[in-house]
């Protein structure tokens, strides 16, 4: 096939396309009058934006402690554990700080990511029998990664918005 | 037709459920032929067609009519289907088993659209396809899809480029 006949190929192509099945019920079932809808997101938004304040400013307590804290269980980590548990706990921190608003369809996102923290400490607890275990601190560094990533989908970023 | 579409929208505006599945049925094959395109799967373009009208129900009071009812609700779909393109980018980056699942739903998928054209599109790959999508059906030029995508514009053009040399081999075979 040559450039030509591509093109007129493109040209060919239908502008619209109907999904095989009715997409309207779901829509209608989630459609909420828009004032209505306005206010409760508004005050969704508005009660995690509180509570995420709240997390933050205990989180920082808390890296404020982890330094000046020696005689802590902390200070009996193994170095590789100790190193991801600070660098992605203060990127956690950082993230959540800069977090303005939380995006439609993460209002959740505490529980979510409650659910990530009980698994590294699932897994932090597994280190205690084998410490720097290798596939235990990669499994630890796949949850901080995972749960940075939603943090970071949930995060409203003004170029998401459109007016 | 237009009168009764703008009607339409104008009631859809002050919550007339009944006038915005008017306006759904107007514009929902439009909207899911984007999705379709872009994600090159048929669940996950339903998901995104069901997002842009929910996104469209929610704004439509702040809709101002600086432009056409369609250019603002095709804005709507190219974001909301490139947002979840991104997704399924990082995806694909953590699981490589998502990547053999979804080849064989995209089969599945254009099992249902019997153009040759069409099925070589989902073929793509993802990067290649978003940038042939939007530049060559959609309209836009490689500056605004590098900045939709979030690549550079040189890159948007060698896509482009790898796109069409790909789709013309795979059409030659056929």
């Amino acid at each position: 096939m040559n450039e030509q006949q591509l093109d007129q190929a493109i040209k060919g192509l239908t502008q619209q396309i109907t999904p095989e099945r009715n997409l309207w019920p779901e829509i209608e079932s989630r459609l909420t009058l828009p004032g209505k809808a306005g206010k409760s997101r508004r005050l969704i938004r508005a009660l995690a934006t509180a509570a995420m304040l709240g997390l933050v400013s205990v989180m920082g307590w808390q890296l404020l402690l982890l330094p000046s804290a020696p005689e802590s269980s902390l200070a009996n980590l193994p170095t590789a554990e100790l190193m991801l548990l600070q660098v992605f706990e203060q990127q956690k921190a950082r993230q959540l700080s800069q977090m303005a608003e939380v995006n439609e369809g993460f209002d959740n996102w505490q529980q979510q990511l409650q659910v990530w923290d009980q698994a590294i400490v699932q897994v932090r607890g597994a280190l205690q029998f084998y410490p720097d275990e290798p596939q235990l601190l990669a499994q630890l560094q796949r949850l901080y990664q995972q749960q940075l990533s939603y943090i970071q989908r949930a995060t409203l970023h003004h170029n998401s918005v459109i007016s | 037709m237009a009168m009764e579409i703008a009607q339409a929208i104008a009631a859809a505006k002050n919550g007339d459920k009944q006038a915005f599945h008017h306006v759904y049925q107007q514009f929902v094959g439009r909207v899911y032929a984007i999705c379709w395109r872009l994600l090159a799967n048929r669940q996950k373009a339903e998901d995104a067609c069901q997002d842009v009208f929910i996104k469209v129900w929610q704004q439509l009071p702040a809709f101002r009519g600086d432009c056409s009812f369609a250019t603002w609700l095709h804005s709507i779909a190219t974001r909301t289907a490139i947002d979840l393109w991104r997704g399924e980018k990082y995806l694909r980056l953590t699981d490589s088993c998502d990547i053999q699942n979804e080849l064989i739903e995209q089969t599945v998928a254009c099992s249902s659209e019997d153009v040759p054209l069409e099925q070589a599109i989902q073929r793509l790959p993802p990067q290649a396809r978003a940038v042939f999508v939007l530049f060559a059906l959609e309209g836009y030029q490689h500056q605004e899809i590098a900045s939709l995508l979030g690549i550079k514009e040189g890159t948007s053009k060698a896509q482009y480029f790898r796109a069409r040399q790909l789709l013309q081999e795979w059409l030659a075979d056929e």
